[in-house]
């Protein structure tokens, strides 16, 4: 294993004291804790609802980059793959009320899920409103969801996170937010292809082989195993592939949509705009409507080398949304 | 049956002395189903508890499970960091309200954890040690082997619960990790009140 880094155990400190020292007029680090905050001079003046998020750390730019006007108030960071602690979640959401209360947007994982659960009931008993979703966009655990933690959250979010922080800034309030959120969600739908797995630094070696000519379909962002190991094929076929399983998993694919072409860690731009080039061909083809499109490393499981579409289907004014501006450094 | 606050604050160290001493096999049987960090980040959680009862030195029972429940929530992370300090958080709650029968407080105990972690008996998670073995201690039949047969029986269960049900099959054939962390805490009680 070669990693730029000192301590693996000081990765995930180093880190975010690494975030905050590049963009010190836009993010703070809360006392006490490894949570990422706005810092901007227009945040202290808002009287409007706060949007927390938060989650192991190992899918940079996810959560932190997305902290700034327009996305997020804060950001709570937990050890890599591992999720943040209660007390530190509730500094967060302390720090982002401002009396209109903090919507929690969670990708649903055990440990997020009970981590950010019990920080509400802190905040809760502190009289802060607080309303949460969970993000479960990854279609490729759908069909046995019932026997599993369900599908899990992924590139999605960050989706979630820039319609629901746009909103926030317009003005929305909480419960409305938290409704929006959940239909977002429920619009969002997202399948992984991985060409080899990442690497956690603590464990040191890949989290499962592939052979040079194999690829996994339907890999989640902790080096969990998808639905099916192939042989590689062309960026035209996996687009395909991928395209057919999402536009299935809806119940009809009238109207609009919003395509995400994410990176997983290790795959170079070049790769993903042929994919994307790929994936946007194929939809015309077949006659979706695409107005909104990002293509980059966005949500990330470490050193991954695979890809991810997301596809969402869009409802009423959620362009405006995710065309709104933001100070979020990574969108 | 009710323990004192020494018994109390010695059941926990002796709990955090078992888990010390077992970390390599704790994160060896994670290996197998999950990270293969669980006996690291409990011990994490353990060692900085036991120090938070030798400096704080808490002199209520309420106290002494506060203690153990924030230290536990706030060092461990994760799934199981939650679902211990629910487990501890809800007994400080029921000896502050004047509930002090400790049959009672494990069986509780164990009804939080299923809620938090939306889980139940049979899916490869602490609660398949929790519940029978909370029920157990309740009619005084709680024994070493029966704690460690609710161990060994989650070997053959499919993981429903936790990043481990997405192995699907693969997660037939090793025990779960944290109902093994957890048979260390009963083991402990035993000990404390023999």
């Amino acid at each position: 294993m070669k990693k730029i880094i000192n301590n693996i155990d000081d990765i995930v400190s180093e880190m975010v004291h690494g975030i905050v020292s590049s963009y010190p007029q836009k993010l703070k680090i809360l006392p006490g804790t490894l949570a990422i905050a706005r810092n901007d001079a227009a945040f202290s003046d808002d009287k409007k609802v706060g949007v927390v998020s938060g989650g192991g750390s190992g899918h940079e730019p996810l959560h932190s980059g997305y902290v700034g006007k327009g996305m997020l108030c804060a950001a709570v960071c937990g050890q890599i793959n591992t999720s943040p602690t209660p007390d530190q979640i509730y500094e967060a959401i302390k720090y982002a009320d401002k009396g209109q209360g903090v919507l929690l947007i969670v990708k649903n994982y055990a440990g997020d899920d009970m981590n950010f659960d019990m920080a509400k009931e802190l905040a809760e008993f502190d009289d802060i409103k607080v309303e949460s979703i969970l993000v479960d966009d990854d279609i490729s655990a759908a069909d046995d969801a019932e026997d599993t933690q369900g599908k899990r959250g992924v590139a999605g979010t960050v989706l979630v996170e820039k319609i629901c922080g746009a909103a926030a800034e317009q003005g929305m309030e909480l419960h409305e937010l938290a409704q929006l959120g959940q239909r977002v969600i429920n619009n969002t739908k997202t399948v992984a292809v991985a060409l080899s797995a990442a690497t956690v630094p603590a464990v040191g070696h890949p989290g499962f082989e592939l052979d040079d000519d194999q690829m996994e379909y339907g890999v989640g962002i902790h080096n969990e195993r998808g639905f099916s190991t192939e042989k590689i094929a062309p960026s035209k076929q996996i687009a395909e592939e991928l395209i057919n399983k999402i536009l299935k998993s809806y119940d009809h694919n009238t109207g609009d949509y919003a395509v995400l072409v994410n990176g997983l860690g290790s795959t170079p731009l070049m790769e993903q705009f042929v994919f994307a080039n790929d994936v946007l061909n194929l939809l015309k083809e077949k006659g979706i409507k695409v107005s909104f499109t990002k293509v980059g490393n966005k949500v990330t499981a470490i050193d991954m080398h695979g890809i991810s579409l997301t596809l969402m289907k869009l409802e009423n004014n959620w362009i405006e949304y995710l065309e709104a501006p933001t100070d979020a450094i990574s969108w | 049956m009710e323990l004192t606050i020494n018994q109390a604050k010695k059941w926990i160290i002796l709990w955090t002395d078992y888990v010390k001493n077992n970390v390599e096999l704790l994160n060896e049987i994670d290996t197998a189903i999950g990270d293969g960090d669980h006996g690291t980040n409990l011990n994490r959680g353990t060692q900085a508890t036991k120090k938070a009862l030798e400096e704080e030195d808490p002199q209520t029972m309420p106290l002494v499970f506060r203690t153990v429940a924030l230290t536990l929530v706030s060092t461990i992370g994760g799934a199981s960091g939650a679902l211990y300090g629910t487990a501890f958080l809800t007994m400080a709650r029921l000896v502050k309200d004047g509930e002090t029968r400790l049959e009672v407080l494990l069986v509780e105990a164990t009804k939080a954890m299923k809620k938090r972690g939306k889980s139940d008996v049979g899916m490869k998670t602490l609660i398949d040690l929790w519940d029978p073995a909370s029920k157990a201690f309740a009619e005084h039949k709680l024994t070493k082997e029966y704690i460690n047969d609710c161990v060994e029986k989650t070997k053959n269960m499919k993981a429903k619960k936790g990043r481990s049900s997405y192995l699907r099959e693969r997660s037939i054939g090793h025990v779960d990790p944290v109902a093994k962390s957890s048979s260390y805490l009963y083991i402990a009680l035993l000990e404390v009140i023999d």
